[in-house]
């Protein structure tokens, strides 16, 4: 089929037309149930609102079919998806995070679609956004969950620090712990997301030496054997593209995506940063920034990987979606890649404006410079033992061979 | 035991094989090439006038690695399985490991070479000294972190190919290292090991060659290094 050349930023490879076709009989059969007909969506009144027409959102559509490594076939479902998804009850909780997720979502001049679906989601809760404060606030958070207990999506921004029993991060009049928060929310959870770096693995917070003990939510969950599936969407914040995209696939197909050795899905975590960038070209042919003040390289735009890109070690989609509706991201503003979606960036990606075979610092043994340090030292304590030892075998061999000639003229056996 | 008088004439002794001299020497290159280019890679400074020198040296490296685990593979099969005749079991390599619990070859072994003993210790069960087996062992070990963690780098370069199937059956490691910039770090970790072991191992042959009149230097090249006459026990 000729539908199946058309590039798909993704490395899934072409489905199989038997396998098409049973997962578009799946994705039907979720609409289905999800979606009675003849209701005129909450999306349509936003999309109204933002000027935006029909056709702009089957564009749109169109894009994100691809973006999710989808055939074509699956414009019109993912449509249909985008406004069964605005009713999906979502529960989204802050946790010990820079609420940066949430402002990137959300404050944004000129929303793209992304965002626009993100604005009509059914945020059930979300303590930034709605008007009820305190009490009132819990009394909804805890409404939500008895309402739509084992339907809602729940998702987390912001790692969970356990250290002290949880009193780092309280929240509502009685202080609860949000280690408590987190396992109420997400015991009763569909699907958890892990929005943002500090869910995904603890992000910053957790950077070492980690005072208050912090740790991604799917490893506290892991611990408090709540068995919830996880998603991690990890990125330092995580673009609206992948959080939507995401909740489009779980409303599709009714089940978890295909996620990667850190829970991360596929289709969007599927390569690395180093693997889309625009820059590799450069990369590949040695032509490197070689400092900031390398003015002229960086006006030619070349690649940042001697001024700390870690871009060949990060697994992200951020050079395909970009950010802020898709116009820039950080390697096409002239800024390396920082490692923001791997876990312990902060400590593994360090420091973020030199190659990581800088690394001088923390944790002490995993970085280059201590092993060539460690390796330059043995080399030369084994080179002094080797001349001592080369020494010592000529002297012994010298009076050996003296004692030899006296004793005997005969070789000793 | 080796003979200790250089006017005496010795016996030679076929040790080593064509398959075990050729491969000793791609070793060799290999793991100078490997070293070499692994550096490089980690810190290029070569101007880009040179086209493509990055992509080059990269392939190189990979393709140099895969060449290393080749051979690693069948060095590690022979170890496990190799033996004279056409039984079947455990080689005679893997029996030979006794060497290490057998406390009076230690100490006869560090004698010899803490020069407290003029001749060489031989062992009936075992071509290697207890060290010797000891040092052979790490090698291997840190050959196959260095593959390993090798195969999981390589992946994403080549994620259609063999090496992306490799590197999705060791994304557990990659988990469990946490993530690619820590595997690189072992990997550059694995790498010291094996110079350290290069500088090791080029000295001792040298002064076992000399100092026990052996002739396993030049036996690396032409095969034969001189009979140790009356193994004693
Ligand atoms: S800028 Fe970064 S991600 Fe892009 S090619 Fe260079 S090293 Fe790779």
């Amino acid at each position: 089929m000729s539908s199946y050349e058309e590039p798909k930023p993704s490395k899934l490879q072409p489905l199989h037309p038997a396998q098409e076709a049973l997962l578009l009989a799946e994705a039907d059969r979720n609409l289905a149930a999800l979606l009675p007909p003849q209701q005129e969506s909450r999306l349509n009144r936003a999309l109204d609102k933002h000027g935006l027409t029909r056709r702009d959102f089957i564009a749109w559509a169109t894009v994100m079919t691809a973006t999710l490594g989808l055939p074509p076939a699956f414009t019109g479902r993912v449509a249909r998806a985008a406004e069964a998804a605005t009713r999906l009850p979502i529960i989204w909780q802050e946790l010990q995070s820079c609420t940066g997720n949430s402002m990137a979502l959300l404050r944004t001049a000129n929303p793209g679609l992304d965002n626009i679906i993100l604005e009509v989601l059914s945020l059930e809760y979300h303590p930034a956004l709605m008007a009820a404060a305190g009490d009132q606030a819990k009394a909804v958070l805890a409404g939500s969950i008895e309402k739509h207990r084992g339907q809602y999506i729940a998702i987390f921004e912001g790692s969970v620090p356990v250290g002290q029993r949880g009193i780092f991060m309280t929240s509502g009049s009685k202080g609860e712990p949000s280690t408590d928060l987190v396992r109420r929310i997400a015991r009763d959870a569909k699907y958890v997301l892990s929005a943002g770096t500090c869910a995904a693995y603890g992000g910053i917070p957790k950077a070492g030496p980690n005072p208050t003990e912090a740790m991604g939510i799917k490893e506290f969950l892991r611990d408090n054997n709540i068995r919830t599936p996880v998603i991690n969407l990890p990125a330092c914040p995580v673009g609206a593209t992948n959080i939507v995209g995401t909740i489009l696939e779980l409303v599709l197909f009714g089940r978890v995506p295909q996620l990667d050795a850190f829970d991360r899905p596929v289709w969007a975590y599927g390569t690395r940063i180093h693997d889309k960038c625009e820059r590799r070209g450069n990369f590949d042919a040695g032509e490197f920034v070689q400092s900031w003040a390398d003015i002229s390289s960086l006006k030619k735009g070349f690649c940042l990987y001697k001024v700390g890109c870690k871009g060949p070690f990060t697994y992200n989609n951020c050079g395909v979606v970009r950010y802020n509706q898709g116009t820039s991201w950080p390697i096409q503003a002239g800024h390396g890649c920082v490692g923001c979606s791997e876990p312990n960036f902060w400590d593994t990606m360090t420091p973020f404006h030199q190659p990581v075979a800088a690394r001088v610092f923390s944790p002490p043994v995993l970085s280059d410079s201590t092993a060539d340090r460690v390796g330059l030292w043995t080399m030369g304590a084994v080179a002094v033992g080797i001349a001592a030892h080369a020494v010592g075998t000529m002297v012994r061999s010298a009076l050996e061979d003296r004692k030899a000639s006296k004793t005997s003229p005969e070789p000793k056996e | 035991m080796a003979n200790p008088n250089p006017q005496e004439p010795v016996r030679l002794h076929y040790t080593f094989g064509r398959f075990t001299r050729a491969s000793h020497w791609i070793r060799v290159v290999l793991i100078v090439w490997l070293s070499v280019s692994g550096f490089y890679i980690a810190n290029p400074f070569l101007t880009p006038d040179l086209r493509f020198d990055q992509l080059y040296i990269r392939s190189l490296h990979i393709a140099a690695g895969w060449f290393l685990l080749a051979i690693t593979l069948i060095r590690i099969y022979e170890f496990f399985f190799l033996k004279p005749g056409p039984k079947l079991g455990l080689g005679q390599e893997v029996s030979m490991g006794r060497i290490l619990f057998d406390w009076k070859a230690w100490r006869d072994q560090l004698a010899f070479y803490t020069l407290l003993r003029r001749d060489h210790p031989t062992y009936i069960y075992s071509n290697y000294g207890p060290l010797q087996y000891l040092a052979y062992i790490v090698l291997y070990l840190s050959l196959v972190v260095v593959i390993l963690t090798g195969l999981i780098l390589a992946a994403p370069y080549q994620s259609m190919g063999l090496a992306g199937w490799t590197g999705q059956l060791l994304k557990p490691l990659e988990v469990a290292l946490g993530g690619l910039a820590n595997v690189r770090i072992y990997h550059h970790i694995a790498m010291w090991v094996l110079i350290v072991f290069t500088l090791i191992h080029v000295y001792m042959v040298a002064w076992y060659s000399i100092r026990g009149r052996s002739m396993v230097m030049e036996a690396m090249i032409s095969g034969y290094k001189v009979d140790d006459a009356q193994p004693q026990k």
